[in-house]
């Protein structure tokens, strides 16, 4: 009975296995609406929100950071951008219909508007500090007058840690302690101080299920990556 | 009282009991790898997601068989005089009604995903610096989770039968089934990766009700023995026919004249009472010591016996031979009378 030949079941298995593998290397993932077929040496249609320096109107243009990372996207497929700048939700539900092909401008993970969206790996981490001015040798956060930006979760952020939130419209114009991005801290040549109060992962979103157009998007940010530290490092300006 | 008399396992089945632990072992062991695996290349597919809890639900079978393999054992004692035997069948059952609740549940929420026209995301990883998508990752895990196992099975299913142990013999084909879990996987992934997002969640609907029904069935098994039913072969697929030789055994005796056979399963052994007509009653202790003893050599899957004599046989609606026959004619079987 026991005979050494292998057992038929698998060979059965050995040659449908060999068959799938064959057929997962052709040309996958594909769009289930081709976007990105459409977009290459066609349009990209972005949508931007706007957080300088990721995304800002310069005289009507669009620039920034994400901005300069999606032309070089656009380019690397041939194809041209048309953006459309418009408040948050409008962008996304747009997004989500397939009616934009790419959403970006200074959006995180946690951003739960992603939740429905397609979303790229993250390409670039930071986070978000406390800090104190060139000359000032405080290291005590508690009690600490910190500007912060008003109209975002940051002032809250800041009195969880036991300081003292200032809530302001641009943090430049304030002398003392500012709530920023390390990045930004260090454009500013601020010392963060205290324990990081929020970690943030960069991202930018696509349709959902369009994985092609999502893993081209990827490829070009991880090709990129390195730059955006030195872009915001121009962009953050002093003071 | 005297409690049931203890079981001890034969010498082959002793063997094939300490294989089927190491299985049992050799599953856990397997299954940990694969869950893990399979845990890191979930991303938001619906079919990863129903595997891997098929997967998870897989440990149940080998920790309740371990588990029970040695409480099975245990002496009948004052506290429990009918012995551990279905220390087995209750841990399976707990088993089957997870198997099949974790399986409605999927379905649904599957179906839920088709209606939804939900497109699943499916995007890149990059563990080594480049972007990879997933499902590049996701084939080889499900690859692994579906060819070990089969094997697994197999060998499984030999050690159920010498051990008449049903619940082996369901764990058994399960393993040999999974593959057919796997392989629905694979081509959920493959077909979003071609542009089929509805691929996923067909898939993972396929994967649910497989899941689903494995629960049923061995739901409706292990309910059947603790119902005490007539024992049936260990594959389910008829009646066994050992009451009927035990029956047939004591009408060869010459001082029955008439013999009525009730078995029950007990895990891995049947209990019967025999209720007989004695044709004498010279001697009648001995006689049915005599006969209980060497009735319980017929098998070793007799667990224990009461012999019990009666004046005469109680009405029956039918014999187990006209029951039997039916069945067997059904199954397109010849019957000698």
């Amino acid at each position: 009975m026991d005979v050494p030949t292998v057992p038929r079941p698998a060979r059965g298995i050995a040659l449908l296995a060999a068959a799938v593998l064959a057929l997962a290397g052709c040309g996958m993932p594909k769009d289930p609406e081709g976007t990105l077929d459409r977009a290459r040496g066609g349009t990209l249609r972005v949508g931007l929100l706007l957080d300088p320096p990721w995304s800002g109107l310069s005289e009507g243009r669009p620039e920034g950071v994400e901005v300069e990372l999606l032309e070089g996207f656009a380019k690397s497929i041939g194809a041209t951008i048309e953006w459309k700048v418009g408040p948050a939700g409008e962008l996304m539900k747009a997004l989500e219909h397939r009616q934009l092909d790419v959403v970006a401008g200074g959006l995180t993970k946690e951003n739960p508007f992603l939740k429905k969206l397609g979303v790229t790996r993250p390409y670039h981490r930071t986070e978000l500090w406390i800090g104190v001015p060139p000359g000032v040798a405080t290291s005590q956060v508690e009690g600490l007058e910190v500007a912060a930006k008003g109209g975002t979760s940051e002032p809250q952020l800041v009195r969880d840690a036991g300081a003292k939130a200032v809530e302001v419209d641009r943090l430049e114009d304030y002398p003392g302690a500012r709530a920023a991005p390390r990045w930004q801290l260090e454009a500013w040549g601020y010392e963060p101080i205290g324990e990081p109060l929020e970690k943030r992962k960069h991202v930018m979103a696509v349709p959902p299920g369009e994985n092609a157009l999502l893993l081209a998007l990827d490829e070009h940010l991880v090709r990129v990556g390195p730059d955006v530290d030195a872009a915001l490092r121009e962009r953050g300006g002093s003071g | 009282m005297r409690p049931a008399r203890p079981f001890e396992f034969p010498d082959e089945q002793q063997r094939a009991l300490r294989t089927a632990r190491r299985l049992a072992w050799l599953t856990i062991a397997y299954l940990s790898t694969v869950v893990v695996l399979m845990y890191l290349t979930l991303g938001a597919s619906q079919a990863m997601k129903a595997a891997w809890v098929e997967d998870l639900l897989g440990f149940i079978p080998p920790i309740a068989f371990l588990f029970a393999s040695k409480v099975a054992r245990r002496h009948p004692n004052h506290r429990v005089p009918f012995g551990y035997h279905r220390a087995i069948t209750i841990a399976y059952l707990a088993g089957s009604m997870a198997l099949l609740g974790m399986g409605l549940f999927l379905l649904a929420d599957s179906a839920m995903k088709l209606v939804t026209r939900e497109h699943p995301v499916i995007g890149a990883v990059a563990p080594f610096g480049r972007p990879v998508w997933l499902g590049y990752l996701m084939i080889p895990v499900l690859l692994w989770s579906a060819i070990p196992i089969i094997f697994i099975g197999r060998a499984k299913l030999r050690l159920a039968k010498v051990l008449n142990d049903k619940v082996l013999h369901a764990d058994a084909l399960m393993n040999k089934a999974d593959w057919l879990t796997a392989f629905a996987a694979i081509a959920g992934v493959v077909g979003i990766g071609y542009g089929f997002w509805w691929a996923d969640a067909v898939a993972a609907s396929i994967i649910a009700f497989d899941i689903a029904h494995d629960g049923f069935k061995h739901l409706r098994a292990s309910v059947g023995d603790l119902m005490d039913r007539t024992p049936r072969t260990v594959d389910y697929s008829k009646e066994d026919p050992l009451p009927g030789r035990l029956k047939a055994f004591l009408e060869q005796q010459p001082w029955i004249r008439e013999a009525e056979v009730r078995a029950r399963e007990e895990g891995h052994v049947y209990f019967a009472d025999a209720l007989v007509v004695p044709a004498t009653t010279d001697h009648l202790v001995e006689r049915i010591a005599e006969t209980t003893g060497a009735a319980l050599e017929l098998d070793w899957r007799l667990g224990d016996l009461v012999l019990m004599p009666v004046e005469e046989l109680p009405e029956d609606d039918e014999s187990t031979e006209s029951r039997q026959g039916r069945e067997a004619q059904r199954n397109g079987e010849q019957h000698a009378p």
